[in-house]
Parts: C-alpha cells; structure tokens; sequence
C-alpha cells in the first residue's frame, strides 16, 4: 500500500521515496492520463501534470499507489517495500574496531514488548545486561558484563548524559521517537571511547530530513507527549519533542508523597543537511523533581510520622551543542561541542540538604579516513566541568541516600573546583588476507590524576568465509571517578581494567545470525559505592564470562533475538574474593516481535539468576533513641531468588488519511517467586520479609503519526 | 524512590512480631541517668515476653569509644552483672550492653549514649476511652479525631475496650515515648501520650480489617522515655476484665497484698504479671532492716519490682523470702 504525505503539484517533478527510510526509489514507473515517465536514482523525475490528476505510481518491489495532484509543483510519493522484498537485516559481521557491538533502532524500541517505547530500556533486553527486577530499586541501573553501572558511559549524539532515567524506571530521559540507533559495546570497546571501565551506550539521533511536516503523540500510563519534524527552507529543517509525566496532575498528593513525581524531557533541533553531510544546533534535557516523606510512613507510629521530615528534590539537566557531520565514500567523521549543566538538589525539612552543580564543556571529533584498503580512525575528546557540591548533613540523610548520595553518606562538604580531561585515539584498520587487524591507542589525560594514561586497544577479525568470523580483541581501561567524588576524595586512586573478548560470529543463508564470545575483565582498584560511606577503591576485581546470541530480522515484518550469558564478577577484598554488585550467574532472554499489517504481536521473556545482596545479619539496639541498627553480614554473601518476566503486546494500527494511530495492549507475567522487588525486616531485624510486586498487570498506551 | 510504585501496586508481607509487644527475649529499654559525677544505668530486660524471669540473664558492659563497632566489639568487658554507678572514662561517649538471656547462645547487643543529665520519676497514668473495639471505626482512629476524644478516669476496663494512657514525667521537648504491653494494639497520640486498644485492632487505609478483644487477665504495659541526653522506663500492670484482690507496687500488681508498708513472703505464681504472690504479711516499719540481707543480689530497700525487670534479682532469688513492700492502691 501507499502512504502519502504531501505535497502537490501543478507540472514538473515527481519524487519516489521509500517509506522506511527515505531512501529515493530509482525505476518508478508514474503514469497520468496516458503520459509516464520513470526515475532515475535520485528518485526524481519529470512529467507534465495538473492539479486533480491522479499519478499511478509503480516500482520493482515496492506496493504500488496512486497519487491526487493538488495545488503544488513537485509531488512526492512514499512507497512501501513489497511484502517479498522484505529486508533482512544483518547486523553482524561488520568490521569495528568493537569487538561487541549490539544495536537496536527505533522500530525494534517501539514494538518491543515490555519496553513502553523506550530505547534505554531496551538495552537491558541485550546478551550481557544483566536482567534486573523491574521497579525494584536500582532496576534502571545498567549492569553490564558484571561491571557497576557507573562504570558505564551513556552518549546521545556523542554527549555524555548525566543520568540515564527519570524517577526510577519509569521512563528514560530521550525519546525514541527521536532516535535513529542505540549501539551498546560491552566490553574490549574500541580506543574511541574511553574513562570507563564498563559499557558504552551510544544513542544517535535521526538525520534523515522530513519531506513534509510530520509528528508524533504519544501516551502511556506514565507520560504523555509528542514531536515534530517539519521543513523549513532548503535544506534546513528542525525537529522538537516534548514529554511530560502526569502523575502530578492525574493523582491526588498524599502524605506520602505530598508533590507527586514530576518529569519531562525535551529534544530540540535545528539542522541543515541529512545523513551525508549536515550540521546542526540541539538543546535538550529532562527534569525531575519531587516531595516526599524521607521515611516509609506507614511503617511509623503517627507520632514518628509527624516528625519525619520532608525531601525536596529537583534534578535535570539541559544540553546546548552543534554537530557537523560527513559521510563520503573515503572519509566521515563529526565534530560535537556542547554545553551540559547538570544540577542535583535535596533539602530535608529537618534541615540537611545537597546540591550538586555542575557546568560541563565537551568536545569531540571522530573521523574515519580509508585510504588503499586502510581505515584510519582518529578522533580526540576535551572535557572541561565546574563542579560545585554543598552538603549539610542529616541524621536522616540514610533515608534519601537514593535520591542524595552525599546525605546518605553523612559527610558534610562545601567543595567546588574545575576538571580537565583530554583524550587523542586513533585506530588503524587493515586486512592482511582474510584477517582484519585493527590496533588503536587511546592517550587520555586528567587534571585529577597526574600522567599520561596510554590504553593500548587491539582487534582482530578473521573471516573464515562471507558468513563465518572469528575475532578476538581487548586492550587497556582506565576510569577516573566521578567529579564531585573527586572534590571531596581526591585521593581515590584511578580504576583501571585490561579486558579481553573473542569469539565467533556465524551468518545461515545471509539471514540467522549466531555468536559466541567469551569475555574477560581485570580490574585493579575497582570504586565501590556504600550507601553510607563515601565511596571507596577495593584492591582488585575480575570478571569473565560467555554469551551466546542469535537473531533474525525482517525490518518492518519480523524480527527475533534470544540470548544465554554466563558471568562472574567478583572483587578483592581484604585477600578474599567476593562476589561484585553486578554478578549475574546466568541469564538469558527472548525478544520477538511480529507485524501483520494491522496488527502487532509482541513477546519478550527474561531470566536472570538473582544478584547479589548483603543480608543483615542481626540488630543492636540504640536505647538513645529506641532503635534498632542492623548489622549487616558478609558483603554481597546471599542472592535474590532468579527474576523471570514474561511481557506480551498486541498493537492495533489505526490508518486514516494521512496520518495513523497505534493502540497497543501490554501484560506483564512476573511469577510469584520473582516478584519480590526488595527485602525489608521488622523492627528488630530478626525478621525479613519481601516487597512483592503484582505478578500480572496490563498495561494500555497509544500513539498517532501524521 | 520506589514508594510510588509500592503505592500503587505493591505489597508487603506482614510480620509475625511487632515491636509494641512484650514478647521473647529483649533488651526493651535502658534508663541512663548522670548526676553531675557518675553514670546510672538500668536495663528492661523481657524474658520470655515477661519482666521477670527464674534464670540469670547475663550482663556485660563495656565503654565504647566514637570509633567503637557495637556490632563487632568482643573486648572484655569493663563490668559484669548489673550496673554499678560508675564515673565515665574520657574517651568514651557510649555504653555497650550485651545481655545473654537464659536459652539463647547468642547475647543481644544495646547502646546507650553517655548520659548527660537526669530525668524525674515518671508515672503512668490510664484512662478510659469511650470507645469500644466492637463499634469503633476507623476514622475515628485517626490522630485528628482522637485528639478530640475526651477521656474519663478508668476504672475496670473490659477486653475490647480503648485506653488513653499518659507518661506523666518532666522531659524536654525532643523527649518521645515508646510504648509496649503484652496485649492490645497502640496508636500513639502525641509525644508522650497513646491510646491502646485492648484487642487486635487492624487498620487499611479506610477499613478495619480485624478487631479482636483480647481476653480478660493482666496487661503488663512498658514505657521507654528518650530525649537528648537521658532516658528512663517505667511498668506498669493493669486489669482487663477482671477483679482480684492484691495491691500495686510502684505500678506492678502483686496479687493478696494488703496496702501500706508491710513485710511480705513472696511466692512464685506464673500466672501473676511480676510472678510473684504476696503471702504472710504483717505490718512494717521503714526503720527495721528491710530484709534484703538475705537475698542473694544486690538491692537495699523495700521490694522493687524494677529488681526483676533490671536483671539485679531473679525470680527465684526474691520467691520464698520475706522483705519489706510498699504497697498502694495504684
């Protein structure tokens, strides 16, 4: 069938496109009133027309349409592939300087069943992420390859995010409405990222430009908003999104939460040129805030309740950059330069508060230049923060730790001071037979640490045949801590990693793809995070692990992935191995999802064996103030049970003249032994129970299209 | 940050025990004093779920300095058994408590904060509420509605009926009450003033789920006072839907007392709250030796239930001896 979006005609041109991705549809056959003519690879061509005529349009592979000439000169048509054109989508097999790479684009982020639409959130439906409880307390954090989540850096368009999230894991701060892909490299990634010791999740932006205006809406049972690209004149267009959550306006206040959870993200864009070659101006950012008691009221006696003190609490984060990008067959690259200001504030009624302030330059370049069967990366990165933090303590600060580290962990702090880091990369690629070699440096510098870090990277890929690689690759890590760590400790040592990750990589019939790695992490002076300590380095850690993968797509059809991962994390501590926050035994996962014209089907299930937890162990009791404190056993010495979900989606697509709506019914299955969120005790700890969350649960959201 | 989802859509398995009530074993409060020149401690030490118990709990003490773990301290301690009046040591701020209660092969662990000064005598004092578990609601279990209760004195109190009770001590402002009993439920009122209904009483939200009277006999209830710098306890015992013949002292009931200062036996009786019954009594006079010569712990004066319920004395230490009482009508 035929989507068309717009414009009309008087005489002239007629432009094919493709409607996935824009692409021009070279050998479109147009007849009008016994006239036709055919395009050329751009897609465009010329035939005298007037206002009324209805241009039949037909292409190799595609649905064939019609189109009503109106009032304009150019008309331009989208044709949808043909259902036996489907395009089979191999994501394996690509020569990167990173061993891992897992990618997801927005198709797979909106009909993923469990995902609500949600890009972050599908990447903990990846081999290697460990599968967390969802909405239990730090369910958003991405786990990955048994590193903690602040080892892990998270971009959008080459931008460092400061968080990843809003309230929770209700939803995370860009919408996929505005994405184009979301890669996530592992582990053993390539020397153009680098200060982590963990993951990278890179998240781009679509650059394809609008033909026409067109937009979005959307809502869900926890935001509703919408987003639009529209052309503006030659080659510039612009594209804006907005959300908000609407807890704060559908719910009444309680005394719990006498200021209900309030967020929003914005995504703004003013851009010249498309994919090939363009540039352009972004602002973007979320805000979350809130009131709420610092204490569980219900667990309290009224009289307790009275006093417990109220938290107020604001963060967000706003984003001012410009990109300028190029593909050309020999060489692309960007160049990003942006502005962040991150702000975190939390002040309790009973006095203590937190604010974290931080103003943040970043620049970087990445360019690729293949020259004579040579590819040569090279790219630098400069990050230039101010940071300032203010803590005044609580005694009620553990009670809001989640929100306010600082305050959990009872220190007071006035600090403020500047940081520089700089990083040069460069990776050369070259194939010597069926092999592909690709070594990199990475020389990354600090003002916080003194020296010249040097990360040596190294990849290889060896192709067995056009469907089999085998690669092997790792290299050196390093990751300082986080700014306002360093303000108050600048004595923690710097984390480093070597890493290592090899396997194989099989493509059936250019369509089923399969892989096997096995990967390894040796961490020295790993940073460990208590909930009421400042954050500390333990000696050493080590991790290793295999993943198996496989998957199939059909793009707008079909797609399928399924995954098993084994994993040990551990760390060194006091000469005895532990296991690591981020251990994960085994986990493993289904994602499928189904298009039938009108109708969805969805189905992801996730197994993940239960990570670790620090039990407690027994209680004194504080007679000062009738209290009992719990004393906590071994670190990370017991296990929740293994967490296992079943999500199911069915869409319905609604289409109308020029624009379409999508309504999509969703149902979670947690079964009862997975559905503890959290552990909690009674007054004097010698008793644990569990917070349990509902084991079904539907789930109603919609979005239109135009 | 999960509260609102818990909410929403979560729930929580309730828990066996509840910490208004008076049960097992437990360190329930520690009375801290300091005079000017020495440190006063006092222990309430439940065994069993009673204030009294036929075998030793064994006391250690220990000064714990700022950089102290009470959780991990196993240092020798400073004194064994009950609490002598001591001057603090300079580099402690803290007094650990290990008390190993008579079956149990782990001791239970408190901490008290160096006292800094001292607190009045305190006194209980209940009264009647006219509201009865049977035909109570739950928005009149709000704090707001029963602010606006009056009360009247009580007098014999039936199971089932609510209770206002009143810890009548001088404390300052920070000072909060924590109440126990081995019945009824509690709903605290105000800083040192909370109702108790004497039954189960379970309230969701807008509805009560549950409202059981308990049955007739003796309800022993618990006060612990804390506020910047002291502490104190106080027990006492009160009748619910029934009428013995005995007499209070300081709060506690013990059974066929006659009032006045009088030389008391005691016996052992399991179904007494201090464990103990008066038998063979006569008139005393506070000049005579009070008895407690004979005993094999540590007091002086006439007969204090807090002997019991501080671990000075065991019930089988105070059975069989005859000692000096006060005995009152309340």
């Amino acid at each position: 069938m035929v989507v068309v979006w717009l414009i009309a005609a008087l005489a002239g041109e007629v432009i094919v496109r493709d409607r996935t991705d824009g692409d021009p549809v070279d050998q479109a056959l147009i007849e009008v009133g016994g006239r036709d003519s055919t395009t050329s690879k751009d897609g465009r061509t010329s035939l005298a027309f007037e206002k009324g005529d209805v241009l039949q349009i037909s292409a190799p592979g595609y649905e064939p349409g019609q189109f009503t000439v109106g009032n304009a000169t150019r008309a331009k048509v989208f044709l949808a592939a043909h259902p036996t054109a489907l395009e089979v989508v191999v994501e394996g097999l690509k020569d990167t300087p990173n061993i891992t790479r897992h990618v997801v684009d927005a198709e797979m982020a909106m009909e993923t069943a469990g995902n609500h639409e949600d890009a972050v959130r599908l990447v903990q439906s990846l081999p290697g992420v460990a599968v967390q409880r969802e909405y239990a307390p730090g369910a958003g954090d991405l786990v990955i390859r048994g590193s903690s989540p602040g080892d892990s850096r998270y971009y959008l368009d080459g931008v460092e995010i400061p968080y990843l999230y809003h309230y929770n894991q209700y939803a995370s701060v860009f919408p996929a409405s505005q994405l184009d892909q979301l890669e996530l490299f592992p582990s053993a990634f390539g020397a153009s990222y680098g200060d982590s010791v963990g993951a990278i999740v890179e998240a781009r932006s679509k650059l394809t430009p609008p033909e026409s205006v067109h937009g979005t809406a959307s809502a869900s049972f926890v935001m509703g908003g919408g987003s639009v690209q529209a052309p503006i004149h030659d080659e510039w267009w612009a594209s804006a999104a907005a959300r908000r959550s609407y807890l704060d306006i559908a719910g009444e206040s309680s005394t719990q939460y006498p200021r209900w959870p309030r967020f929003a993200d914005y995504n703004l864009r003013l851009e010249h040129g498309d994919e090939d070659k363009g540039t352009g101006l972004f602002g973007w950012g979320a805000s979350d805030g809130w009131t709420r008691a610092a204490g569980e009221l219900d667990a309290l006696d009224p009289v307790a309740a009275d006093d417990s003190p109220l938290l107020d609490f604001a963060q967000g984060f706003q984003v001012l950059g410009a990109r300028h990008h190029w593909r050309q067959p020999n060489r692309d690259g960007r160049l990003v330069l942006a502005v962040v200001h991150h702000g975190r504030a939390a002040e309790l009624s009973a006095g203590g508060e937190e604010d974290f302030q931080q103003w943040r330059f970043t620049s970087r370049t990445d360019t690729t230049w293949r020259i004579n069967g040579w590819s040569i990366d090279a790219g630098w990165e400069f990050i230039a923060d101010q940071s300032a933090l203010t803590v005044e303590s609580s005694p009620n600060g553990i009670l809001v730790a989640e929100e306010a580290p600082w305050l959990g962990r009872g220190q007071d702090a006035q600090v403020s001071g500047w940081r520089g880091q700089g990083a040069l990369y460069s990776t050369a690629s070259q194939s010597v037979g069926n092999l592909r070699i690709m070594p990199g440096l990475r020389l990354a510098a600090d003002t916080s640490d003194i020296g010249l870090l040097p990360e040596p990277r190294l990849a290889t890929r060896y192709h067995i045949s056009d469907q089999s690689v085998l690669k092997l690759g790792g290299g050196r890590y390093h990751q300082r801590a986080d700014s306002d760590e360093l303000l108050v400790q600048p004595d923690l040592a710097t984390t480093g990693s070597w890493q290592v990750a090899g396997g194989l990589e099989q493509t059936i019939a250019n369509r089923l793809e399969f892989g096997l790695e096995g990967w390894a992490k040796w961490i020295d002076h790993p940073v460990i995070h208590p909930i009421d300590a400042p954050p500390q380095t333990v000696e050493k850690g080590r991790a290793k692990g295999m993943e198996f993968t496989s998957r199939y797509r059909l793009r707008e059809r079909f797609y399928v992935w399924a995954w098993l991962a084994l994993s040990q994390s551990e760390v060194l501590v006091d000469r005895a191995y532990r296991p690591a926050d981020g251990d994960q035994p085994i986990s493993g996962g289904l994602v499928g999802s189904w298009d039938l014209g009108h109708w969805n089907l969805g189905l992801r299930y996730r197994y993940g064996a239960g990570m670790p937890w620090t039990p407690i162990v027994g209680s004194v009791f504080d007679a000062s103030s009738d209290r009992w404190i719990p004393v906590a056993g071994d670190d990370n010495s017991t296990r929740f049970p293994a967490y296992q979900k079943i999500d199911l989606r069915i869409a319905h697509r609604f289409e109308f003249k020029g624009w379409q709506a999508q309504v999509s019914l969703e149902a979670w299955i947690v079964p009862k032994t997975s559905a503890q969120l959290f552990p909690v005790w009674n007054y004097d700890f010698t008793e644990q129970g569990w917070v349990r969350g509902p084991t079904v649960f539907p789930l109603l959201s919609g979005n239109a299209r135009f | 940050m999960t509260l609102l989802f818990l909410t929403l859509f979560a729930c929580q398995d309730p828990f066996g025990s509840d910490r208004h009530t008076l049960e097992g074993n437990r360190i329930a409060a520690i009375e801290a004093q300091f005079d000017g020149s020495v440190v006063s401690l006092r222990p309430s030490l439940v065994v069993d779920g009673a204030l009294w118990s036929d075998a030793t709990v064994e006391l250690a003490w220990s000064w714990l300095g700022p950089d102290d773990n009470a959780a991990t301290w196993s240092e020798a301690a400073n004194i064994t058994g009950p609490w002598s009046p001591l001057a603090a040591p300079q580099h402690a701020n803290r007094v650990l408590l290990l008390a190993t209660f008579p079956g149990d092969d782990v001791a239970k662990r408190a901490v008290i904060d160096l006292p800094s000064t001292t607190l009045g005598a305190m006194v209980l004092v209940p009264d009647a509420l006219n509201l009865h578990l049977d035909s109570v609601e739950a928005k009149q279990l709000g704090q707001d509605q029963r602010l606006r209760q009056e009360t009247v004195a009580w007098t014999l109190q039936e199971p089932g009926d609510l209770l206002r009770w009143t810890a009548q001590i001088d404390v300052a402002e920070d000072a909060r009450a924590h109440w126990m009993s081995t019945g009824g439920t509690w709903f605290e009122l105000a800083p040192t003033i909370a109702d108790l209904a004497l039954g189960t009483l379970v309230v969701d939200g807008d509805e009560i789920t549950q409202a059981d009277a308990i049955e007739a006999g003796w309800l022993t209830v618990l006060v612990s006072v804390t506020q910047t710098g002291a502490s104190t306890w106080k027990a006492a015992d009160l009748p619910v839907g029934i009428d013995e013949v005995g007499g209070f002292v300081q709060q506690r009931w013990l059974p066929d007392a006659q009032l006045g200062l009088r030389w008391v036996e005691f016996v052992a009786d399991d179904a007494a709250p201090m464990g103990l019954r008066a038998i063979d009594q006569g008139p005393a006079d506070a000049s005579e030796p009070d008895g407690t010569d004979s005993l094999g712990c540590l007091v002086t004066g006439p007969f204090s239930p807090d002997w019991l319920a501080e671990g000075r004395c065991t019930r089988a230490q105070i059975a069989e001896h005859r000692l000096q009482v006060q005995v009152e009508s309340w």
